[in-house]
């Protein structure tokens, strides 16, 4: 789940960019086909514009926003796999298209709101031993501290998982995954690797997801208390959390996919660029200034 | 009934055009200094978005056309290009470089444009303006939408400021942006088919998202 998880993250915020082009409430915005009929919609970029600036370096923007010190080929992304990892994309897609997508948008049309959060909140307490090592590991003491809060708030109180009641008094909901650890000191992600059913991923990332199973405690619990039905007790919570959360997701990734020219290119692009974002979190040697970082009030409506 | 044609809507054009035109000078004319005024140029810019786009006093045709040259003026369209095409724009022909600009004009219009029209309750507020330690024209501006029934999005924003215009370079939700992913994800389509392959897509692409839009029912 916890890749799914990630794959969707990035996937809605690559949609707040290229939300939903082509179903706005501005039915028919016709655009100009040819170039012969663009005339009526108003002056077009000029090619001059774009020689002009045939490119100084000190004149150059992007490369100060993505610096090529090597340790991010903005190129091309490391790929080496590819062609193999097109392939179990399309097969994740397949099941998707007729598997998944299909229960999501059942689960998403016949649950109330209230069972839906209740779905996300349980198989979202059951993770948090988990999510807990990894802060504790990145030294993150606080972030590790409220998690363990969380758990035994949301378990006692939230009816074992149920209710999120830590949410209300301000704990949020944080997630970190043995990926992020190992990214955190220094691995790199290495090759790009699609994984069946998990989705996008990489070798770093494959390998904390690996760790990650490892250390849920929720098997040997249900081992100590002889559960003879553990495998389909694990096996649902997982189908459960994929489901919950494909069907928050639905428009979102539907819109992603319709918007792209190279869906694969695309996910693997957010993919990697999110998990770099995600661990790079607290590394903070900016190159813009703090100053700014008191809130412009003047500005806000 | 003056014989000519039906005029109902001659007066509101105007009126809009003289509003319209008030709206776009304000980057202009709130750029002097400081890195707050980076904000400022956002500000304005969305708000004179949503109502280019909500003006119901002019026809489609005039909105888009308005936006069009609103977002000529706020995105810098030309080095997003050459960013976007990477090592690809050297080797593309003049000819090539023209008509991807041509397209990949239309396919920005079409991905912001649904940004400012499809939400009625979104409120767009700038949190944060930083600006570039050693290249003081780049500025970094933070901003969130807020939807009643979404979480609140955190969007950021990379704008240069050249000869006292702001334009915007790139934008960065979660950590992701958006130049460096169509970089890679038209970096992709042009190994598998060259340029003038990329560039076809594109124009299908436009053409698809238009037929969408004029089939889907209100």
């Amino acid at each position: 789940m916890n890749s799914t998880h990630r794959l969707i993250v990035v996937a809605i915020a690559l949609v707040l960019l290229t939300a939903c082009a082509g179903r706005s409430s501005q039915d028919g915005l016709n655009f100009p086909q040819e170039r012969a009929t663009s005339a009526p919609f108003g002056p077009r970029i000029q090619l001059a514009q774009a020689q002009s600036d045939d490119s100084t370096d000190e004149d150059d923007d992007f490369g100060d926003l993505f610096p090529s010190d090597g340790e991010y080929d903005i190129e091309e992304d490391f790929d080496p796999f590819e062609t193999l990892n097109r392939f179990m994309f399309a097969f994740n897609e397949t099941l998707d298209v007729f598997i998944l997508r299909p229960a999501a948008e059942i689960y998403r049309f016949w649950l109330p709101q209230v069972v839906q959060d209740s779905v996300r909140n349980f198989t979202r307490n059951l993770n948090a031993p988990v999510i807990f090592l990894n802060e504790l590991w990145q030294g993150k003491d606080e972030e590790a501290s409220e998690t363990i809060a969380r758990f035994f708030i949301n378990s006692t109180i939230g009816l074992g998982g149920l209710i999120d009641a830590a949410d209300h008094w301000g704990m949020e909901y944080h997630h970190e995954d043995f990926g992020q650890t190992l990214g955190f000191y220094g691995a790199e992600p290495g090759p790009y690797i699609v994984l069946p059913l998990f989705g996008p991923s990489s070798v770093r990332d494959g390998i904390g997801l690996g760790v990650d199973s490892l250390l849920d405690p929720w098997p040997h619990v249900l081992d100590a208390f002889d559960v003879n039905e553990d495998e389909e007790i694990l096996l649902g919570r997982r189908i459960a959390g994929g489901v919950d959360l494909r069907a928050r997701n639905i428009d979102t990734l539907d819109d992603l996919k319709r918007d792209s020219i190279d869906f694969y290119a695309r996910i693997r692009s957010l993919y990697l660029q999110h998990r770099k974002g995600l661990i790079e979190d607290e590394k903070s040697d900016s190159p813009y200034d703090k100053s700014g970082d008191e809130p412009a009030s003047e500005t806000e409506q | 009934m003056n014989g000519v044609m039906p005029q109902p809507c001659r007066r509101p054009e105007w009126f809009v055009l003289i509003v319209l035109a008030g709206l776009l000078a304000v980057p202009a004319s709130v750029a002097q200094a400081g890195p707050e005024d980076a904000g400022a140029f956002l500000d304005a810019l969305n708000k004179t978005a949503i109502e280019t786009l909500n003006d119901t006093a002019i026809s489609e045709d005039q909105r888009l056309q308005e936006f069009r040259k609103l977002a000529q003026k706020s995105f810098d369209v030309p080095r997003i290009s050459k960013f976007v095409l990477g090592i690809n724009w050297r080797r593309a022909t003049p000819a090539q470089r023209e008509e991807f600009l041509d397209v990949f004009e239309d396919v920005n219009l079409q991905r912001f444009m649904p940004l400012f029209t499809k939400y009625a309750d979104q409120v767009f507020t700038v949190t944060k303006v930083r600006q570039h330690k050693e290249k003081p024209r780049l500025y970094f501006v933070t901003s969130t939408i807020s939807r009643e029934e979404a979480p609140t999005a955190t969007v950021e924003w990379r704008v240069a400021k050249r000869d006292d215009e702001y334009r915007i370079l790139d934008v960065i939700a979660e950590g992701v942006s958006m130049a460096l992913t169509l970089r890679k994800e038209y970096g992709s389509v042009v190994k598998n088919l060259g340029i003038d392959g990329l560039i076809a897509q594109l124009r299908e692409k436009v053409k698809s998202e238009d037929r969408a839009a004029n089939s889907t029912p209100q």
